[in-house]
């Protein structure tokens, strides 16, 4: 009993480290993140074990041809006879797969970007960003569609490397501004008196401070990749080959798959595209809410 | 040059912010107008004055935070104010330190207090081992009177009080061995009974350090205490240098025996109610004349169009007509009564 | 010793004095991540009819919750678990949504260190003063205008500034409009919380001797709050020292200077540097605030106490008077009020 008590004593007792307790703030005690994560990783396991997981193989088209969902296949057939279900798994391959990678590549770019033009200021800063408005101002989809034309092939890796080339600008412009109001701040002054470079203040010193901005943003940029990927597919740019949800949702369209009342056919995808997408927002959103509560007020994003 | 025993030495330095006003005129913010003074080695400056009057400006021109428009600034014989050399810059850097204002900002949050003082150790000797590096850190922990050292190393700035995050913004401007601190209002942000043991702690390793201060306040009874000489700035200008005891004891110059009667001091009588007009200099004005005209007692026409230069009195120098043909501090009368009477303008 | 020209206008509190605020026994929790953290802890005082009185000590001793629980401004984390606020006899804790209405600028107001910058920048000086005049008083727009002219009068400020907007006036000015937001329903009694520790020393003299001369013809009481004990002894006609929550003494500035009771006040009183006298080597406070969470048993000031005996270790001191308008808490005081 004394024993017990001793153990739960210092339990008690023991000092959490910073990084704990950042951990424990942003996501041991945050609801919202929580269910977040496990929609993602829910998603993630399908993605992995899609070939376990799918019946059939998701091209074989042995089965009857708008046949309703039923025990043999749940999700029902669509319109060439392939299992509904089985593509629906598969397809969480290509768009986790295409949204995290175009989502990492643009927050590199995004991240440096937004660090630089914030820290330096001045003409640098500006400079940086009229560039940045220039590029905003293109219509993202229809430069994506000019530029599909132009590539050879359209594989994954091309996808991935068009949804990021122009991704990053919303991003650098937040990591920007966060950076602006950082870098007044006197520990960055206490840096630069040291004698301390300029790439080691803005990695070592201002990023692990905006981490939470930087989190909130890479995981709209992610969202932002896979519904641009859904579009691309949807609108027939992406590869024909790989099935993934938008390009299910492509397909069943062409196939005037409305007038059939196919409904099992275009839910699923849809659903989760929805899905995936709110659950990074969920994580997004309140990571940005802690962290401007801990800033006392609202935070421009 | 050859060595000297002036630490730091102004010489007509100035610094100007230039605003953004229109398209045509250019309008400048004169933050540090026209500063000439020394630091000697060894010694403890106070700079004092009221908020805009270009002290902390003064700090980061020391510190090359900014850099100054004209002027020379003489570190140790060598002229600090002009392009450096990177290299030059950096090994600067290892000579002259700050202590800021702000513990809480000056620290920041995502890193160990034994990281942020460890690094600035690296930055300067990067052959020392990681032990070696330790040894010292825990070394100039003790020193700053965190003790004992390893309950602290492991702490964040945010773990710790405001005493004891000014002792770490001490030690990390120890850390590179430097020869000059400058010290930007160090305990304005503290508790008293903190900001003293910090001060005590200043003055401690000015001894065994052999450091020289250029302290910087707004508060003249800890400008007593810490420092032995003085100059009291006002607008960007430098309106009376010389030794803490003489300036307080008689002040010479109209603003510096405003500031002294403005001073709570319970042990002090005051005599009779002081009309100090509020008005504020502009610091964007082109206009040459003494910066304290519009407030002064006892200004003459002629300080509506010239700037006085700075007249010897003793050992102290004070930028004021009055003092013109004074041959010693009590040639002119003057003292807290010339408040006596609202300004007659 | 010399003091301070005003100490011969420092009032001697009697016991005839009209009382215009009772404090008794007040207690104050906030709720924080890590628990209740007593804020304020069985604080008693009486403020009289005209006195200017000092509420002195670090930060965190809770001097500012005393303010606001007195307005009745608490943020909702704050509960006051004890107590009585009585002012003129009735007790404003107990007071309905129109007798508090009525309680705040006409019989209590309050002067913050924020306020000067938290005025409506829309909206000019004279409306905001006018709008506070309106809220309490049936009076014309016109009328309201001309006393809000009067009230500028009072605090130096030229009627023309009448139309000024907050950001075309200096921060000495803003602050001086706040004053006359507090004194143009002639209250009672004035809470200056930290009014002048954002404004640099020539402006604050001005204000503060203004704020005396004004307490002289209005007859207002005033409870000033601020950590420049100094400023408070220059000014003040009795003075409470706080730490972590507790009052630990209360007495005449005279009584203060000469003979400090706790050993608290007299290690605050060594740490202030001065301009005059014989330069010597000044001493903190070793040590820090213990937690108001988990807070010791006993004395609260222990740790730190050169003083300190066996008895203060497990026992809280009560707050007990040792002369007239001195009080204490200390087993083992520097002064028992014998000797004078």
């Amino acid at each position: 009993m004394i024993i017990v008590m001793q153990l739960r004593k210092n339990s008690q007792s023991r000092v959490k480290s910073d990084n704990y307790l950042v951990f424990e703030k942003y996501i041991l005690k945050n609801t919202k993140a929580k269910i977040g994560l496990g929609i993602i990783s829910f998603f993630v396991i399908v993605a992995i074990f899609a070939p376990i997981i799918a019946p059939y193989d998701p091209h074989e088209i042995n089965f009857i041809p708008w046949e309703k969902p039923s025990l043999k296949n749940i999700l029902g057939v669509n319109s060439y006879g392939q299992d509904i279900f089985s593509q629906t798994v598969h397809g969480t391959r290509v768009t986790i797969s295409v949204g995290i990678l175009a989502g990492l590549f643009t927050s590199f770019i995004g991240v440096f970007v937004g660090l630089l033009a914030g820290y330096k200021g001045g003409r640098t800063g500006e400079v940086l960003m009229r560039i940045v408005d220039v590029f905003l101002v293109i219509p993202n989809l229809a430069i994506m569609i000019v530029l599909a034309a132009f590539l050879p092939s359209m594989g994954i890796f091309n996808l991935i490397i068009i949804i990021g080339a122009f991704s990053w600008l919303w991003m650098a412009r937040s990591i920007r501004s966060q950076t602006l109001s950082e870098a007044r701040k006197e520990y960055v002054e206490a840096a630069k008196v040291q004698g301390m470079g300029t790439i080691e203040i803005m990695f070592k010193e201002i990023l692990p401070n905006i981490f939470p901005v930087i989190t909130a943003n890479m995981v709209m940029v992610v969202t932002s990749a896979m519904l641009t990927e859904a579009s691309l597919s949807f609108l027939g740019i992406g590869d024909p080959s790989l099935i993934s949800w938008g390009q299910m949702l492509s397909i069943a369209f062409a196939n005037s798959a409305i007038i059939y009342n196919a409904w099992y056919w275009m839910l699923p995808p849809g659903l989760c595209i929805a899905t995936l997408g709110y659950s990074f927002m969920l994580i997004g959103n309140s990571f940005l809410d802690i962290y401007a509560n801990d800033r006392g007020g609202s935070v421009e994003i | 040059m050859s060595k000297t025993n002036i630490a730091v030495k102004f010489e007509n330095v100035k610094k100007y912010f230039p605003k953004n006003s229109g398209l045509f005129r250019k309008t400048y913010l004169k933050a540090v107008n026209d500063v000439s003074f020394d630091i000697k080695k060894g010694e403890i400056l106070a700079v004092v004055g009221e908020s805009g009057c270009g002290k902390s400006t003064l700090a980061k021109l020391l510190c090359k935070l900014h850099d100054a428009t004209e002027g020379h600034i003489y570190v140790d014989g060598k002229d600090i104010a002009r392009q450096m050399s990177k290299k030059e810059l950096f090994k600067y850097r290892s000579e002259v330190q700050m202590i800021f204002q702000d513990p809480f900002g000056s620290l920041n949050p995502a890193h160990k207090v034994s990281y942020i003082v460890g690094r600035a150790i690296e930055l300067h000797d990067s052959s020392l081992s990681k032990a070696q590096v330790k040894d010292q850190i825990i070394n100039l922990f003790e020193t700053v009177g965190l003790t004992p050292a390893a309950d602290f190393m492991e702490k964040h700035p945010n773990q710790l009080s405001g005493g004891q995050r000014q002792r770490i913004v001490i030690a990390r401007a120890l850390a590179v061995n430097p020869s000059i601190i400058v010290a930007d209002e160090p305990t304005s942000m503290l508790d008293v009974s903190i900001g003293i043991d910090i001060m005590n702690l200043m003055l401690e390793l000015q001894k065994t350090k052999n450091l020289t201060y250029m302290y910087i306040t707004h508060n003249l009874a800890s400008a007593r205490y810490m420092a032995n000489r003085m100059v009291v700035m006002y607008a960007g200008n430098c309106l009376e240098i010389g030794d803490t005891d003489e300036i307080i004891e008689k002040p010479l110059h109209p603003y510096s025996i405003l500031l002294l009667s403005s001073t709570p001091e319970p042990f002090r009588e005051e005599r009779f109610p002081i009309h100090a007009s509020e008005e504020l200099p502009d610091l964007t004005s082109d206009e040459t004349k003494c910066p304290f005209y519009a407030r002064c007692p006892k200004a003459m026409e002629r300080c509506s169009r010239e700037i006085p230069p700075a007249y010897d009195i003793g050992n102290r120098k004070v930028k004021c007509f009055l003092y013109e043909n004074a041959k010693s501090e009590s040639d002119v009368q003057l003292d807290v009564s010339i408040y006596s009477k609202p300004l007659s303008k | 010793m010399r003091y301070n020209a005003f100490s011969m206008d420092k009032k001697e509190i009697t016991s005839e004095d009209e009382i215009i605020l009772s404090i008794k026994n007040l207690s104050v929790q906030y709720k924080a991540e890590r628990g209740q953290v007593q804020a304020v802890n069985d604080v008693s005082f009486d403020i009289h009819k005209g006195e200017f009185f000092g509420l002195a000590g670090e930060s965190g001793c809770g001097k500012s919750t005393i303010a606001f629980s007195i307005m009745r401004l608490l943020k909702s984390s704050a509960k006051i678990n004890s107590g009585e606020i009585n002012f003129k006899g009735k007790n404003v804790l107990l007071f309905g949504k129109e007798e508090l209405r009525l309680f705040r600028c006409e019989k209590a107001s309050m002067v913050l260190q924020s306020a000067m910058n938290n005025l409506n920048p829309v909206v000019t000086i004279g409306s905001q003063l006018a709008d506070a005049i309106l809220a309490h008083e049936k009076v014309t727009k016109r009328e309201a205008i001309q006393r809000a002219k009067e009230a500028l009068a009072l605090v130096n400020i030229d009627e023309s500034r009448i139309k000024a907007y907050p950001h075309e006036l200096s921060g000495g000015m803003r602050q001086r409009v706040i004053i006359a937001m507090a004194l143009i329903l002639k209250p009672d009694l004035v809470i200056f919380d930290e009014p002048t520790t954002a404004l640099d020393v020539v402006v604050q003299h001005n204000i503060i001797r203004r704020i005396i001369e004004l307490k002289k013809t209005l007859g207002f009481s005033i409870l000033f709050i601020t950590h420049d004990l100094p400023l408070m002894l220059e000014m003040c006609d009795r003075i409470a020292i706080m730490y972590a929550g507790k009052m630990v003494e209360v007495a005449p500035v005279k009584n203060l200077l000469k003979k400090p009771a706790h050993p608290y006040t007299y290690g605050l009183l060594q740490a202030f540097p001065s301009l005059v006298g014989p330069k010597k080597k000044l001493r903190g406070i070793k040590g820090s605030v213990p937690d108001l969470i988990t807070p010791p048993s006993g004395c609260l000031f222990y740790d730190r106490c050169f003083q300190r005996i066996s008895e203060c270790k497990s026992v809280s001191p009560k707050f007990e008077k040792i002369t007239e308008g001195h009080y204490c808490a200390c087993f083992n005081k520097l002064w028992e009020g014998t000797e004078q």
